[in-house]
């Protein structure tokens, strides 16, 4: 009850961050316009390649993460710049739900993102992409965003606390993280046993698996493996939030890079 | 029981540049139901300690206590009991109307929801903003984001007040208004531990108050008495050519020197405030048209406090 409470007046918080940034002509014109030139630009490098497997490769792995991902770092912070995350400290609510609440806006952004990304990807190129598949869809990129979304908020909370003028560069880092070894832009096969055992405990590694899996014309049955495996991973990334946040903070309170104003 | 104690209270900051002691072995009690000043120049440690009080920093030694809980072992029984409140136009959602940012705060100290609306529709009359409470603060003046910040630091209805330098930036008017406020907030039964470097506010609103600097407390005083260091170091500043003037003046009694100024003025430093009458009569009737009186900076009182008491910075 009172968890959310506190949580969804955080996430009214982020609707007014929301519209402080974005109309919906500047969200479409600007920010989608953005991401599905990035796409475009990959999408160039399949070509140039000359498969059009790779092509499709890199369609499907950059529209169905399109977005995913932004945003919450900085969110995280935006409390240090404002001069409020001290009063959020000495308040004595727990800082959980109001972490989760403010800036999970971003997320339901991320999956507005990626569904629209998809769609339009697949009417610009001849991808025939199963309708069995399309019909999960939707499902496996929620799941995609709420397992990022805690892997991200883990960062966010944890940069918040230490180091939050390096915002931007953190997420900036995670976001080509992701892109590199996540098996978004090149199959995780291709890293060494290293790199995939990191992959494996990040987003996005597997539920993109499962979502490649139905748009090849899997069956939902054969993609469930991975999707357990995305969720396991979301799960954990709210464990690590739950055992640092506490934490994190008292290590600020040593410091003493609390302030006032 | 004191609403606030500190026992040998000490504070460092390490950085890469250097080591701070911002405060040391700091040893305090404030009584409940009193407003209490800390009053010291920047940089005292006047911010530092009113941090720890509220649990957001740490101290590196000693110990706090509010109402009796400590301030780093029972922080969850501390935090319900205070309130906070800094000047500046910060520690607001700029994106968010008066209302919200009260509903936000009611739910972190866990308002009862019903409560929430009658509290903060008086809070916000309480502070005059009223007719502003659906406009979003990022259109609010400086003035109107400060007395909102008072209001949010109020809808806990906390029982003891952390106020860190409230009325700077405010212009006198808002101040005196701010003043009022406070004297109100302590009928109401409320404690409240208010910093500031302003001599005539600590004077004007505090029953007791605690000059810091460097770290340390110097004294503590009544206001009574700090109005009366304030009139004991008051100076008088005059303009006159003849040299031989200042030579007179300094056989007078209550006369603590005569300085040349930059300006060409001489300024007077009195030992005893009630010298004043005289040597303003005597002025006067050595001619002088031209003259100033002004009080002393916090700063030059200070050097009489630790010249009186022996004390080393
Ligand atoms: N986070 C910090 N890191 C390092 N030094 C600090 C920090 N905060 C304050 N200080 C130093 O501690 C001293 C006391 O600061 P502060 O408590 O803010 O004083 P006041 O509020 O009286 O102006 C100052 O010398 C200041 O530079
Ligand atoms: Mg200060």
């Amino acid at each position: 009850m009172k968890f959310w409470r506190v949580y969804l007046l955080g996430l009214r918080m982020g609707m007014r961050d929301w519209t402080f940034f974005w109309t919906w002509r500047s969200w479409l014109g600007g920010w989608m316009l953005r991401l599905v030139c990035s796409i475009l630009l990959w999408s160039l490098m399949g070509k140039m390649m000359g498969s059009t497997e790779t092509l499709r490769y890199l369609l499907i792995g950059n529209a169905v993460t399109a977005g995913i991902g932004t945003f919450i770092v900085a969110s995280c912070c935006w409390d240090r710049m404002e001069g409020t995350y001290s009063l959020l400290v000495a308040a004595p609510a727990s800082l959980v739900p109001l972490f989760l609440g403010r800036p999970s806006i971003w997320a339901f952004g991320w999956v507005a993102s990626a569904l629209l990304s998809t769609a339009l990807v697949s009417f610009g190129f001849d991808l025939a992409l199963p309708w069995k598949g399309l019909a999960v869809l939707p499902l496996l990129i929620v799941i995609v965003s709420v397992s990022t979304f805690f892997c991200t908020a883990f960062v966010g909370t944890m940069v918040a606390a230490t180091a939050p003028q390096a915002r931007n560069i953190a997420n900036n880092w995670l976001l080509i993280l992701f892109s590199a070894i996540c098996g978004i832009n090149v199959p995780t096969a291709f890293w060494p046993k290293w790199v995939q055992i990191v992959a494996t405990a990040l987003p996005i590694t597997h539920g993109l698996e499962a979502i490649r899996i139905v748009l090849s014309g899997g069956g939902m049955m054969e993609a469930l493996p991975q999707v357990g495996l995305e969720l396991a991973v979301g799960a954990a990334w709210l464990i690590v939030i739950l055992c640092t946040l506490d934490r994190m903070t008292d290590r600020a309170r040593i410091k003493g890079t609390i302030d006032f104003a | 029981m004191s609403a606030v104690r500190t026992e040998g209270l000490g504070r460092v900051y390490v950085t890469a540049e250097r080591t701070t002691q911002a405060l040391s072995d700091v040893t305090l009690s404030f009584a409940e139901g009193e407003v209490s000043g800390l009053l010291g120049p920047n940089g005292a440690g006047k911010t530092t300690l009113v941090k720890i009080l509220s649990t957001v920093l740490l101290p590196t030694a000693g110990r706090a206590f509010v109402l009796g809980h400590d301030v780093v072992g029972e922080t969850a029984k501390v935090r319900p009991l205070i309130g906070i409140v800094f000047g500046g136009d910060r520690g607001l959602h700029w994106q968010l109307t008066a209302r919200e940012t009260l509903e936000y705060w009611a739910a972190l100290y866990d308002v009862p929801v019903r409560e929430v609306s009658r509290r903060s529709v008086s809070l916000l009359e309480r502070v005059g903003l009223a007719a502003w409470a659906d406009t979003r603060i990022e259109n609010y003046s400086r003035g109107m984001k400060q007395r909102l910040h008072l209001a949010r630091g109020l809808i806990s209805d906390a029982r003891v007040l952390f106020l860190d330098e409230p009325t700077i930036g405010m212009d006198p008017l808002a101040a005196r208004d701010f003043r009022g406020l406070v004297k109100e907030l302590k009928a109401e039964g409320r404690t409240i531990l208010l910093t500031t470097h302003d001599m005539a506010e600590a004077e004007a609103v505090c029953d007791r108050v605690a000059l810091i600097d460097h770290g340390r407390v110097l004294a503590i005083e009544t206001p009574a008495s700090l109005a009366q260091m304030v009139s004991a170091y008051e100076r008088i500043d005059y303009d006159h050519g003849d040299p031989g003037l200042a030579v007179a003046l300094r056989q007078l009694p209550g006369i603590a020197a005569v300085t040349l100024q930059d300006g060409g003025a001489h300024r007077i430093t009195m030992t005893d405030g009630a010298a004043i009458q005289s040597i303003l009569q005597f002025l006067v009737g050595a001619g002088v048209t031209s003259l100033r009186t002004s009080r002393p900076s916090l700063e030059e009182v200070y050097v009489h406090i630790i010249g009186d008491r022996g004390l080393k910075v």
